[in-house]
């Protein structure tokens, strides 16, 4: 028994009964992964069950005796195969019992659809975030790595894992190469999930409803998350081009220290209809001088969670007395509660850009996570509400 | 070297900063035109408050940036020319006693893992003087500071620290290691009147006083017999001199980080220049490094966009130029 997962309540993942194309990424690379997973040679390991049980698909019934007599609940019984964000074919068994969970922004999802007693271990980076105040049950799970640059495979195989999700060396964070296929070659199957846009965060938010069936619940974050972002470009679509505010976003020990044009594949600032002034440096994150934030004088500047400043340090700051921003006070710090990028919680990140860039379009944030909160996440929302 | 020749080049090394300075002031990516400048002086000193921007952009972000650039430069080259006369060694730089290990597991510490509580400077400069207090302590035998069991303690001190700071690493959050990389390299992008503040005591207070003591290095650099021949407690002056000049140094690498280089190749220059007395040398490796500081950050200061952290110029500029220096001189730096 064998299914390719395809995504299916999205339009924009099926182009026609044949062919279908993701949103992102090179397109192409991945139809042509799709086109060749959907050949009759099975891109699974040579060792792997799966391969021989089509190879010999007469023996099938003789296999499935063996399994069951073997070992009732082996995972290896059945398989199916994934596309993951970097466009790989990936077979995992029918059944997850046992996940290893690397990236933060998988294990929330995997928590709202209900499944968290199926992480068998995590990665430290998730506890030392911000989830741990609202899943506390995170704290239960073995930590299994410090983060995903560092793991050990020995650990990693001692939980008998049947998957590994993790971000992939797509992301400047990701796994690297190496360690995915000796992963690969110890049977682990690895799904790699890099959540850099919208898009890539609702295919994933399928994906683990479809790896750990419940469909139905991913598809209902899914839905309330649209509609949240649906309502908000609708709103941003009464402020023209001409009223448009240009947004700075820094971090760091300094305020000096800032986010470049590349965060992610879309930049939630622009998503929330502002300008991003360091839109030309095409980094993640770096140091300019304080000359050029005063060339660039934004009138809004946003602080992210983990900086080493508060917003009323930047406005206190003489390096930044004239510009702006700090001129009107117009400084904010993310609530760790909705920080973080693209993660289930993006759209209330989203919301709070866009109620801090145009307070006139009278955008309940605060309300808006209150809702989220309770309705998926089963507790209050304690964050900062200002 | 004619004596008029060697007056005229002491004279350049010491105005040297003077002129470096001047000429900072136009220097950086929002254009001010000398004229506007000028305007904008002169509007301050007869404090009538107009283009904001442009005030806060010379008086703010450049002046406060020249000047910190010029103490760090000062701090670094002439308690380096005190450490190399005292331990009568050109080998030995501001980091020997285990200064920037220290300074830098102290830094990493606060960035990493203590959050807001503890600023980067103070941990910075705390992590700087425990490590050369753990050196001195672990060199000192009867009473005695030996100068080869200073330099080993030193290099035991620096793997403790610098093992400590692995571990921090290795466990820091992606975005907390970036910050921490770039501390390492040292860059004065961020610097502040409270800045200068800080580390400016210790700085012109630690110079002026190796300054005043200048004449003792020329003793201590002849060895400890000769020097206590001459009636000099060396353990005691030993005590003095490392302590002035670990202070100086702790204060600036705390505020700016760790800044490779500047250091180790500025006393040698003077010395190329103007000969080994320790009397001139130390003054003039104090001016000379300012001006040296001061220049690589213009050079970093003029690109618009990203900026690189000096620490990343001093290094890749300052070691093949050392290199050269010690060709054209056929060694004669190392003697």
């Amino acid at each position: 028994m064998k299914s390719t997962y395809r995504p299916t309540n999205s339009k924009m993942f099926t182009n026609g009964p044949d062919e279908h194309v993701l949103p992102f990424g090179d397109s192409s690379t991945i139809s042509r992964n799709i086109k060749s997973a959907s050949q009759p040679t099975v891109n699974c390991e040579p060792d792997d069950l799966s391969s021989y049980l089509l190879q010999f698909y007469k023996l099938i019934p003789f296999f499935i005796f063996l399994a069951v007599i073997s070992s009732a609940g082996s995972s290896y019984a059945k398989c199916r195969e994934i596309i993951d964000t970097e466009g790989r074919t990936v077979a995992i068994p029918e059944n997850i019992h046992r996940a290893v969970v690397l990236s933060g922004t998988c294990i929330e999802t995997i928590y709202i659809l209900g499944s968290l007693d199926r992480v068998a271990g995590i990665s430290r980076s998730i506890i030392d975030s911000a989830l741990c105040n609202f899943i506390p049950a995170l704290k239960k799970i073995p930590v299994i790595a410090q983060s995903i640059r560092n793991i050990n495979i020995e650990r990693v195989l001692a939980l008998k894992p049947d998957i590994l999700v993790t971000m992939g060396p797509e992301h400047p964070l990701g796994m690297d190469r190496k360690t995915i296929k000796r992963l690969e070659e110890c049977g682990i199957p690895v799904v790699l999930l890099n959540l850099e846009s919208l898009d890539e965060n609702y295919y994933s938010i399928e994906l683990m409803g479809t790896i750990f069936g419940n469909e139905r619940r991913a598809a209902e974050l899914i839905s309330h998350m649209k509609g949240i972002i649906g309502d908000i470009q609708g709103k941003l679509k009464k402020i023209d081009d001409t009223r448009r505010i240009k947004a700075l976003y820094i971090s760091g020990a300094r305020p000096n220290y800032i986010a470049g044009g590349y965060w992610g594949k879309q930049d939630i600032r622009v998503l929330a209809g502002a300008h991003n002034v360091a839109k030309e440096i095409k980094l993640f994150m770096t140091t300019v001088s304080f000359e050029q934030i005063s060339i660039w004088n934004p009138d809004v500047i946003t602080i992210s969670a983990s900086a080493k400043y508060t917003a009323a340090d930047v406005i206190n700051d003489p390096h930044l007395r004239h510009i702006n921003a700090v001129r009107q006070k117009r400084v904010y710090k993310h609530p760790r509660e909705i920080a973080g990028l693209f993660t289930p919680r993006v759209p209330l990140l989203l919301a709070w850009h866009t109620a801090k860039f145009y307070p006139e379009l009278m955008i309940d944030w605060a309300g808006i996570t209150d809702k989220f909160f309770k309705k998926f996440y089963g507790v209050l929302y304690h964050g900062p509400r200002d | 070297m004619a004596r008029e020749t060697k007056g005229i080049v002491l004279f350049l090394l010491y105005a040297s900063p003077l002129f470096f300075c001047i000429t900072s002031v136009f220097v950086g990516p929002y254009s001010l035109t000398p004229a506007e400048i000028v305007d904008l002086i002169g509007k301050r000193i007869i404090c009538s408050g107009q283009s904001v921007t442009e005030q806060a952009i010379l008086f703010d972000i450049r002046l406060p940036r020249i000047i910190l650039a010029l103490l760090t430069g000062c701090a670094l080259s002439a308690s380096s020319a005190c450490f190399q006369a005292t331990f009568r060694n050109p080998l030995v730089s501001e980091y020997i006693l285990g200064i920037s290990a220290g300074a830098a597991f102290g830094a990493s510490l606060s960035i990493a893992t203590l959050g807001d509580e503890l600023p980067v400077q103070l941990m910075a400069f705390a992590g700087g003087i425990a490590a050369v207090l753990l050196t001195y302590g672990m060199a000192r035998i009867r009473g005695e500071t030996q100068t080869l069991s200073l330099v080993l303690a030193g290099i035991i001190t620096n793997a403790i620290f610098t093992g400590g700071n692995y571990i921090i690493r290795y466990f820091a959050e992606p975005e907390q290691l970036h910050v921490l990389i770039v501390w390492l390299m040292g860059s004065f992008s961020a610097a502040s009147w409270k800045d200068i503040s800080y580390s400016g005591p210790f700085i012109i207070a630690g110079t002026v006083f190796l300054y005043l003591l200048r004449w003792r290095l020329n003793l201590l650099s002849m060895g400890d017999e000769e020097a206590k021949a001459f009636g000099i407690n060396t353990e005691k002056m030993k005590i003095v001199l490392l302590g002035t000049a670990t202070l100086v140094t702790a204060a600036a690498i705390s505020v700016v980080g760790i800044i490779g280089w500047i250091g180790l190749m500025v006393p040698h220059i003077v010395r190329l220049l103007i000969g080994s007395d320790n009397r001139r040398v130390l003054p003039a490796s104090a001016t000379f490094g300012a001006a040296l500081m001061l220049m690589a950050d213009d050079a970093v200061r003029m690109a618009k966009g990203v900026e690189l952290p000096v620490g990343v110029l001093t290094t890749i500029i300052g070691a093949p130029f050392f290199a050269y220096l010690i060709r054209k001189s056929r060694g004669g730096v190392w003697e």
